[in-house]
């Protein structure tokens, strides 16, 4: 009986343990298929890196030692006594006074372009006034021509904020690996997933404290918790990661397990940034590629595995120190370092560079255009996950400079506003471009420039006011009907609108000048010389130009856009700006250049394309005559703040009430364009001349460009005449300008400057014929 | 001249229009050595000059004619413009020199996309270097891409004014590219 009883029991605990190790083997096959995905699929979730321009450094180039420095310290280049390392340079400085004279030796790093492998060198570079005289090698060899490896400006990351740069096993010094294992995981070559011993020392030295506590996780089980991203201290989940961590052993070598570790441990937060892995680690903390750092830099990394936000190095420095010197301690206890090398580790300052916010220049309005460009060709998920090296056109320098001139400028333009009365608050944005190459350099969408959101720069779309008039002199000067030295009238005038209604524009001053030459009429920005001449060529003229020089479609011709009435965005106005400054040649923006992918093969390249959208004579009249709007126009006030003699061309625009404020021009090397208004479009009290130009001279005057240098153009030739007039101009009469005009343009004699002065009748004569011509 | 004078509001446009003429010329002559405004430095007081002998006569109409007319071309005025003068272009760096031989040798073994980056390239160090944008116009034409062949050609050209040599290469191109 008792037998029968107990064979029943038996029978049934045998049941029972069957059904139970059946539920647990499905279980423990959904896990394995879990981990074994996880694991596989975060292989390849490596998000597109993107990369700023590469400086071209040449003899010719217009830069200065400070200037080559602050490139190479932001690419994390370290400043040495000798470039004997990769990654490194050093300065030797000439005679007294400025750079001439100046060396820089550098040791650059090897970069995959598009066009080809770019090697490591060493190369001395020699400056004088202008920049750079010349390069040569080590044994004294010119060098045309160096590239240094691009700046990284961010990836295009998944939505939930996680960023990474993958690095392969062999980019991983192996002097990380043994330090991990050491201070995290002694056993990690033995173990099969999870280790008694461990857990057993950690409550040893748990109960013993202090000295360095070892966690009971082995780098397996801290791999398969980052993955699903769960730090609940509860039993079940403990219980399911060791099984995992089992499981995933036995599917993979031990050394890819370690390097999707590397790749995937959390070691800090940037903003909504999580920062993921050692190679953007390494960036984010000391601004320099994983290899190139040194031994107490690596137990800096390796110490804040521990705890990112506990022993962050920026927050609290002293703990971080502490931690990392016990593993550089430890290094030394189990033979990865020397001791002599830990000592010296010791003695070092954490050396971690800038703030967490200012990591990686995070161009959000930049990054923006960049992903607009892309999604035409890739998919979303190919961005996130194909590991795609994006090239961009993007100048780090510039960027800086015109974020901090946006912010500096807007709030400056606040203060003396809130003196008068309140208004909305202001913003802008700011978008620079190349002069003869269609690449954007910068953009700035905002006042905040590190906060994502409405890209001014693309989305805002805003009445450009008299930014369009140079398209409409364009016009006229294309119809060879008119040139900058022809005269119109200001004076009051009225236009039947098909409407059947008058329009009668006027000044933006009220006041009426009389006879002027078109340049005048353009660079003091009067209205009715530009309608009379917008409705002689037609606005259909200069709506279809305008098309021509940039813009998707064709603004509606009507009378009223010939004072601006068409809304675009300032990267539109950068369009059109950008093939005047192009000589009237279109060539369409673009922030990308090339595209490799994850190995460094070339996938794609953007290429350089361009079209003739006007006349090049009657655009290089044009631009010469945009350079008076500065010289002695409605800009003028920007000479305070251009370096003397800086000559540039540019054109102020206003919309109705003063609700946008517009500046669109160029130097020999950059158009730039800034817009400063109110989002809820609420006027600002601002014109072109008091808003956006303050910011734009002040930006420009940071570049270090040469001046707008018209071409020589078939058909043209340089003419002096009274800018105020349009009459000839004489030695000590009038307000002399020379322009470019086509060939054989004459202009009228000035009756009170030249001969004939004293013949009355011919006085009269020459001006019943002045006005009859400038009537017809 | 009608249509003109309708622009202006004045209600005596027709019957007063001598006077407007008059008075418009006044305003011309007092315009003439005074600027009207902006704040602008006055001019410096002239001193009139004896009129030359024998006197030229005036020009028989004022206005700006853009094209001039052989035949009825108004004398020049006192001192005649000059052609613009010939010119070569400036030399291509050594930068772009290395850039261009790196490009030659991508453009013999048919790789005209990487041909075409390091003229980027260098198109980036000199923008304004016409031998380098009818170096691209040539590698588009190998390529059969001929309306960018004729841009590009067009763009070279008008960076190559007052040079011969290139002016000829480039119209050269630009036909080329055309006839296909």
């Amino acid at each position: 009986m008792r037998q029968y009883l107990s064979r029943r029991v038996l029978v049934s605990l045998g049941a029972a343990a069957a059904i139970v190790l059946a539920v647990l083997a499905g279980y423990i096959l959904v896990l394995d298929r879990q981990i074994v995905r996880q694991f596989e699929g975060r292989r390849w979730d490596l998000p597109a890196q993107v990369y700023a321009r590469p400086l071209e450094v040449y003899a010719g180039v217009r830069l200065t030692p400070d200037d080559l420095q602050r490139e190479l310290s932001a690419l994390g280049y370290a400043s040495a006594r000798t470039s004997e390392a990769q990654g490194s340079f050093s300065r030797s400085s000439g005679g007294p006074g400025g750079s001439s004279g100046q060396r820089m030796a550098i040791h650059t790093r090897p970069f995959q372009f598009w066009d080809g492998a770019e090697p490591a060198r060493r190369v001395i570079v020699s400056f004088d006034g202008g920049g750079v005289s010349g390069l040569t090698d080590l044994g004294g060899d010119d060098v045309p021509l160096l590239r240094l490896d691009p700046p990284f400006i961010g990836n295009i990351f998944t939505t939930h904020g996680e960023d990474r740069i993958v690095l392969g096993p062999d980019a991983v010094p192996a002097m990380l690996l043994e330090g991990l294992k050491v201070v995290e995981d002694r056993d990690f070559d033995q173990h099969g997933g999870v280790s008694l011993r461990a857990i057993a020392r950690a409550m040893w030295a748990n109960v013993r404290a202090g000295g360095i506590e070892q966690g009971g996780s082995t780098l397996t089980q801290q791999l398969v918790r980052s993955y699903f991203l769960d730090n609940s201290r509860t039993i079940t989940r403990k219980l399911r990661e060791a099984l995992m961590s089992v499981l995933l052993e036995l599917h993979f070598e031990k050394a890819d397990i370690l390097n999707a570790y590397v790749n995937e441990i959390y070691l800090g937060q940037a903003g909504d940034r999580a920062i993921h892995g050692f190679g953007l680690a390494s960036q984010f903390y000391f601004g320099r590629p994983l290899v190139e750092l040194k031994s107490q830099d690596i137990a800096l990394l390796i110490a804040v595995v521990r705890g990112p936000s506990y022993y962050d190095p920026r927050r609290h420095p002293e703990r971080a120190r502490a931690r990392r010197d016990m593993v550089l301690d430890l290094m030394a206890e189990f033979g990865v370092i020397d001791a002599k090398e830990a000592a010296r580790g010791k003695t070092r300052d954490l050396n971690v560079k800038g703030t967490a916010v200012s990591f990686a220049s995070y161009n959000p309005a930049f990054m923006d255009l960049v992903r607009r460009e892309l999604r035409a060709a890739y998919k979303e998920e190919d961005l996130q996950n194909a590991g795609l090296r994006i090239m961009t056109t993007l100048d780090p320098r510039i960027q800086a400079l015109a974020e901090r001139r946006l912010t500096e400028g807007l709030n400056e333009l606040e203060r003396s506003r809130k003196k008068r009365k309140k208004g909305s608050e202001l913003d802008g944005a700011i978008i620079v471009t190349g002069t003869q190459t269609p690449d954007v350099v910068a953009i700035v969408g905002g006042r905040n420039a590190r906060l994502k959101g409405f890209n001014r720069a693309l989305d805002a779309k805003r009445p450009i006011g008299s930014l369009v008039k140079p398209v409409v002199y364009l016009a006229g000067f294309e119809s060879r009907r008119y040139n900058a030295a022809t005269i119109l009238n200001d004076a009051p005038l009225a236009i039947k609108l098909d409407t059947g209604k008058t329009w009668s524009p006027q000044n933006y001053d009220k006041s009426y000048r009389g006879p002027v030459p078109a340049v005048r009429a353009l660079a003091e920005s009067l209205n009715t010389p530009t309608v009379r001449l917008g409705m002689d060529v037609g606005p259909k003229r200069v709506s279809a130009l305008m098309k021509g020089l940039g813009l998707e479609e064709a603004p509606r011709p009507l009378p009223s856009m010939l004072l601006g009435s068409v809304a675009l965005s300032p990267i539109e106005v950068a369009q059109v700006y950008n093939s005047l400054a192009n000589g009237g040649f279109r060539s369409p923006l673009k922030a990308v250049r090339a595209v490799l992918d994850a190995e460094g093969k070339p996938l794609e390249r953007y290429q350089l394309k361009i079209n003739r959208a006007a006349d090049p004579a009657a655009v290089q009249e044009l631009n010469a005559s945009l350079t008076q709007v500065v010289a002695r126009g409605t800009a003028r006030g920007a000479r305070a703040w251009l370096p003397p003699g800086l000559v540039v061309a540019g054109k102020t625009g206003t919309s109705d009430d003063l609700r946008d404020s517009w500046f669109a021009g160029f130097t020999n090397d950059h158009v730039t364009v800034v817009w400063v208004g109110a989002d809820d479009n609420s006027p600002t009290g601002l014109t072109g001349a008091s808003g956006a130009l303050p910011v734009w001279a002040r930006l420009v005057a940071g570049y270090g460009d040469a001046s707008y240098e018209p071409m020589p153009a078939a058909g043209l030739e340089d003419v002096p005449f009274d800018f105020a007039t349009g009459m000839m101009a004489e030695a000590g009469c009038g307000d002399p300008v020379t322009l470019p005009l086509p060939v054989g343009t004459v202009v009228p004699p000035n009756p009170l400057c030249g001969s004939g002065f004293d013949n009355l009748n011919d006085v009269a004569e020459q001006g019943v014929q002045w006005l009859r011509g400038l009537l017809n | 001249m009608v249509a003109r004078f309708a622009e202006l509001r004045s209600p005596a446009r027709v019957a007063l229009a001598p006077v407007a003429l008059g008075v418009a010329l006044g305003v011309i002559l007092l315009a003439g050595c005074v600027p009207p405004d902006m704040g602008r430095q006055e001019p410096a007081p002239r001193t009139p000059v004896a009129p030359p002998v024998p006197q030229a006569p005036p020009p028989p109409v004022a206005i700006i004619r853009p094209v001039p007319d052989v035949d009825t071309a108004p004398p020049a005025p006192a001192e005649p413009l000059p052609l613009p003068p010939p010119r070569t272009a400036p030399p291509v760096s050594s930068a772009s020199q290395t850039l261009l031989a790196q490009s030659r040798g991508h453009q013999a073994a048919g790789r005209y996309e990487q041909a075409a980056a390091s003229i980027e390239r260098a198109l980036r160090i000199e923008p304004r270097q016409p031998v380098l944008w009818l170096e691209l116009g040539t590698i588009r034409l190998k390529e059969g891409d001929f309306a960018q062949a004729e841009s590009l050609g067009r763009k070279a050209l008008s960076l190559a004014t007052g040079d011969a040599a290139l002016t000829a290469k480039a119209e050269q191109l630009i036909a080329t590219a055309k006839k296909r």
